[in-house]
């Protein structure tokens, strides 16, 4: 028998354990790759999931039921997340947009022929800084504004962040096109 | 515009296959973050437990505090002195009529003589006239202070007449009031006209009071304490209605807090059947010898004595009790609370597997307990139970770590608290390319805290009072961890700077410790003194489920105590 959302979120209300892991159940395939696109490793993602998971279970109570149920979790993994990050002390430090290279401009046309782990890994590979931001911006949907309040960095360095972050992953799209070209025999 | 829409085709590409990508997590996750929950439901009580704990212990403390304490001074005095002299308080009776000691009928509380004969049995007692018998029922432990061994005051009033109906004598003050073992005095009525009179001790002795004779009081309490014409002195004395058993071992009468027609007549009753019996009047001969022989070399005493009674012929109403204090040290509240401060000092023990680092600036666990106790004052004697906030804090410092180029495991140092795991990843921060054997100079700066109530209780001796009061301590500590926070700060060489956070140390909650210590304590002013105590304590429990050590600790409490 399929539990519902509702029963669900009652359920963990209660502190009932088997409804606890169905929320899990649920949730976590897509609750880890969030975590993993902020950590560099599986272990350090599986880390965040778990502090993600038992901060769900703690503040469900608050959880009035406007909204998204999976969005509201996926807002409290992305905090835990940042949460690691400010503890890290992370260098925002700015980075000069001007001197963000020019950019190939043949990324468009490979875009179907990437696995999704492999753009994960490219995220992954990123400095956690650049990372950060990149995930805010680009997958997540954050304004500058809004980054540079949860960071507490200023908007002009997010926007060199997130510069210097597609730079990087541009090169890269750029390297894996090269592997991904027929060979000429 | 076309350098946006190739921004946004790059974060386009990212999105759509990065933002609803599933990626299940190793199944053995939701086991750790099951256990993470057991544990969190299981742990701690809530910080209002602990706070309505506390209150409720120091309401407790303060109630007992406030049942046992003395309200006469006399017997606060007893507790302080109780080592060193009897005589301390004295308890004054006369009576309009019954008045002074070279008057017609005299009222006396004698203290047994040391030459007592301790085992002249209850039967060979004889109950006679004109005698009030103070006696302790406390058979061989009347030192105790429980009420068990309440002492008795037995009262024979051979001639009624000599105490006038309603005649009020007041013992209000003697209730509860403890004595020293073997200290058992006579309050004997004399009256001029009447025959020779015999004191009946419990257990003690038969003391003939001839009329007219000087009264023969234990000269050496009197001259030494400086008593009135009245010299009281007996464990715990309680002072009620005046009841005798005339036949049993024990003459029990008890004195209330007004001698009245009833209890005179009671009196009577025993006088008369204490005089049918021969055995007390053979007794009564061979005593009244031995007291004459005593009174000779007791003359010297007597007058004194009767010098005394001279200064205080002034009728006095009613039983009066008068403590001198001033001859020793500012008396101790029975009660007392006091605020301390006691910093300690742990082992250390921080290693590390399979990397070696260079371990700088290392300290060992110190701690530091902010307490308050409170404490039941018996003298010699203190019962303390306090509670207190303690810190336990250590730190550390890595200035070099040499591991392999191709490390996979977390760094993984020992601490006190657990094992602290420092990630591959921070690790290796900023540090590209790497050689085989990678040697970084980042410092490492690592700091623990675990936040502690304790509750510790203590017995305490104390090697006489005074303005320097030495003493012994002993006692457990009960321990209970609130919180516990690790974090190692990596200020990289290379790279960027990291503070890794480590909030799971698997520190034991709870722990029972046995303390002890010696300390001494200065007087400062009346009811305020300061102390300083070390003291050693051993948990019998490790810091943490990791640590397999002895956790041990010296420190040195100080305090200031004030009597309430």
């Amino acid at each position: 028998m399929t539990v519902t959302e509702a029963e669900i979120i009652e359920g963990c209300k209660a502190g009932k354990r088997e409804l606890q892991k169905a929320l899990y159940t649920r949730f976590s395939g897509k609750m880890f790759a969030v975590c993993l696109r902020y950590s560099k490793n599986r272990e350090e993602a599986e880390d965040l999931l778990q502090d993600g998971f038992i901060k769900v279970f703690h503040s469900i109570e608050k959880f009035m039921g406007s909204g998204s149920f999976e969005g509201w979790i996926r807002r409290i993994m992305v905090n835990t997340a940042l949460e690691l990050i400010r503890k890290k002390k992370l260098d925002f430090s700015s980075f000069d947009i001007e001197h963000v290279e020019s950019y190939s401009d043949h990324i468009t046309d490979m875009t179907t022929t990437i696995a999704e782990n492999e753009l994960l890994a490219m995220i992954q590979e990123l400095p956690a800084g650049y990372k950060t931001i990149f995930n805010l911006y680009a997958i997540e949907g954050y304004q500058h504004n809004e980054i540079a309040e949860m960071l507490g960095i200023s908007e002009g360095t997010s926007k060199s962040q997130l510069a210097r972050a597609r730079h990087i992953l541009q090169e890269k799209l750029k390297r894996i096109e090269i592997n991904y070209r027929p060979q000429v025999k | 515009m076309i350098e946006e829409n190739k921004h946004n085709n790059t974060e386009k590409l990212f999105h759509n296959a990065l933002a609803n990508m599933e990626v299940q997590p190793s199944p053995a996750l939701w086991d750790k973050v099951e256990a993470r929950l057991d544990d969190e439901n299981r742990k701690r009580p809530a910080l209002w437990i602990w706070l309505v704990g506390s209150l409720l212990f120091i309401t407790g403390a303060v109630a007992i505090g406030w049942y046992f304490y003395p309200r006469n001074q006399a017997l606060r005095e007893y507790f302080v002195n109780s080592g060193v002299a009897l005589a301390q308080g004295n308890v004054a009776i006369s009576n309009n009529t019954v008045n002074t000691l070279s008057d017609s009928a005299k009222i006396s509380l004698q203290q047994q003589d040391d030459s007592i004969n301790n085992t002249a049995t209850e039967q060979a007692k004889p109950i006679t006239s004109q005698t009030i018998v103070q006696k302790s029922s406390a058979t061989s432990t009347p030192n105790k202070s429980s009420a068990n061994n309440n002492a008795h005051i037995t009262t024979v009033t051979h001639n009624a007449l000599v105490v006038p109906k309603n005649t009020s004598t007041t013992y209000t003050s003697l209730k509860n009031t403890p004595v020293k073992k073997d200290s058992v005095t006579h309050i004997t009525a004399i009256n001029k006209t009447q025959t020779p009179v015999t004191t009946v001790a419990n257990n003690k002795t038969i003391k003939p009071v001839a009329a007219n004779e000087p009264v023969i009081a234990k000269p050496k309490s009197i001259a030494t304490k400086n008593n009135t014409d009245t010299i009281y002195k007996d464990k715990q004395a309680t002072l009620s209605n005046t009841t005798v058993k005339s036949t049993s071992p024990p003459v029990k009468a008890l004195v209330t807090k007004s001698i009245n027609t009833d209890s005179i007549a009671n009196a009577q009753k025993v006088v008369s059947l204490a005089k049918k019996n021969d055995s007390i009047q053979v007794a009564n001969k061979v005593i009244a010898n031995n007291a004459q022989k005593k009174a000779d070399s007791l003359k010297a005493d007597s007058a004194q004595i009767a010098k005394k009674d001279s200064a205080k012929k002034d009728t006095v109403k009613k039983v009066t009790t008068s403590t001198d204090t001033s001859h020793h040290a500012a008396l101790p509240s029975l009660f007392n609370i006091a605020i301390y401060y006691s910093p300690e000092i742990a082992r250390n023990d921080v290693t590390s597997h399979s990397t070696t680092f260079n371990m700088q600036n290392a300290v060992p666990n110190l701690r530091y307990s902010f307490g308050a106790k409170f404490s039941l004052s018996f003298g010699k004697f203190e019962l303390n139970a306090g509670i207190a906030y303690s810190q336990l804090h250590q730190t550390f410092g890595l200035d070099t770590i040499s591991f392999s180029k191709n490390i996979l495991q977390p760094l993984i140092i020992n601490t006190s608290l657990g094992n602290l795991a420092v990630p591959v990843g921070p690790l290796m921060a900023g540090v590209s390319p790497a050689p085989w054997v990678v040697t970084i100079h980042d410092h490492y700066q690592y700091n623990e805290t675990v936040n502690y109530i304790n509750m510790p209780i203590n017995a305490r001796l104390n090697f006489g009072i005074g303005k320097f009061t030495p003493y012994v301590t002993a006692g457990i500590n009960l321990q209970y961890a609130i919180s516990e926070n690790a974090v190692l700060d990596v200020i990289k060489d290379k790279g960027v700077d990291l503070n890794l956070t480590y909030s799971s140390l698997n520190v034991n909650a709870f722990n029972i410790g046995f303390s002890a210590g010696a300390g001494i304590e200065y007087n400062i002013v009346k009811r305020l003194s300061a102390y300083v105590e070390p003291n050693a304590r051993l948990n019998t429990l490790p810091l943490s489920g990791n640590d397999k050590s002895l956790n041990y600790y010296f420190g040195c409490q100080g305090g200031i105590k004030l009597g309430l």
